[in-house]
């Protein structure tokens, strides 16, 4: 499938109003998530992943708006400050089980294109409409129905208790 | 009495609950689909079902559907298994007591 091509402003200016209007609940901030505008098409959020013991850890997603709109962000999973993408085993990569059905994460994944990289699996990313998945009509991104707060929310959910189990890296090889 | 949604339901303060003095509950759901939250009223006596049928019909006006889901935001419980039960029999039973709600439509993925 190839994505609609968007006029960057447009774009830019759709992503912008849907965070803000996301923000403007105060709950992302309750939930402890923080953004960082790099530029009209691209955020950062920090977000937690926490433990069943109460821990937390904190990791940052990418997001880039270039398709938004008639189509999802592109979300990945990337390391602080320099915000590339990190290796499968990095502290910066999460390690998740007992996923639901909805959800998958290949720390280095086969394109169409040939190209292999991160894939965060879901139907709220736009890499997913790119690497031959499908998925039923009640799930795919729907302009106006969805908005980039559906690919945060569940990314959360995923980083909840239920799924998440710690870093790749242990943190005390990381130290 | 009818379950009413506050007008001004996008600025829906979360976890209000049961306020006793009034007989009234506050419910607050979040949609997680677009980041909107709402708020809606109801009496203990009312079916769990009103306020999911007002979810529906008002915010989110569409038809439910069998990958839809509506969570306890608190510890994740599954809130249409309990639909035909009242608010007050829901409380009495221990679930959900701040009365947050996390609705997502149906995701697909690996």
């Amino acid at each position: 499938m190839e994505l609609t091509e968007v006029d960057p402003e447009v774009a830019g200016r759709a992503f912008a109003r849907d965070l803000e209007r996301t923000w403007s609940t105060g709950r992302p901030e309750h939930l402890g998530w923080s953004r960082t505008r790099i530029d009209d098409l691209t955020t950062t959020i920090e977000m937690p992943a926490r433990l069943a013991d109460g821990k937390s850890h904190p990791y940052y997603l990418l997001l880039r708006a270039a398709h938004y709109g008639p189509h999802p962000v592109q979300v990945n999973f990337v390391l602080p400050e320099t915000w590339e993408i990190p290796a499968g085993t990095s502290r910066w990569f999460p390690r998740l089980e007992s996923l639901p059905p909805w959800f998958g994460l290949h720390a280095t994944y086969k394109f169409q294109d040939g190209s292999q990289r991160q894939l965060v699996c879901f139907s709220f990313n736009s890499d997913y409409y790119i690497s031959e998945h499908s998925c039923k009509a009640t799930e795919i991104w729907q302009q106006g129905r969805h908005t980039v707060a559906a690919t945060l929310y569940r990314l959360y959910e995923i980083l909840g208790p239920a799924y998440y189990r710690g870093p790749s890296q242990q943190l005390a090889e990381a130290a | 009495m009818e379950v009413e949604a506050t007008p001004d339901s996008q600025e829906a303060e979360p976890g209000l609950g049961e306020d006793r003095e009034a007989h009234e509950l506050h419910v607050t759901i979040h949609n997680e689909d677009d980041g909107d939250s709402y708020r809606f009223t109801a009496g203990r006596h009312e079916l769990v079902a009103r306020v999911i049928r007002e979810l529906y019909e008002d915010k989110l006006r569409r038809e439910s559907q069998d990958d839809d889901r509506l969570r306890c935001e608190a510890d994740g419980q599954d809130v249409f298994h309990y639909s035909e039960l009242t608010f007050g029999e829901y409380l009495d039973a221990g679930h959900c007591p701040k009365l947050e709600w996390l609705f997502a439509g149906g995701t697909g993925g690996a």
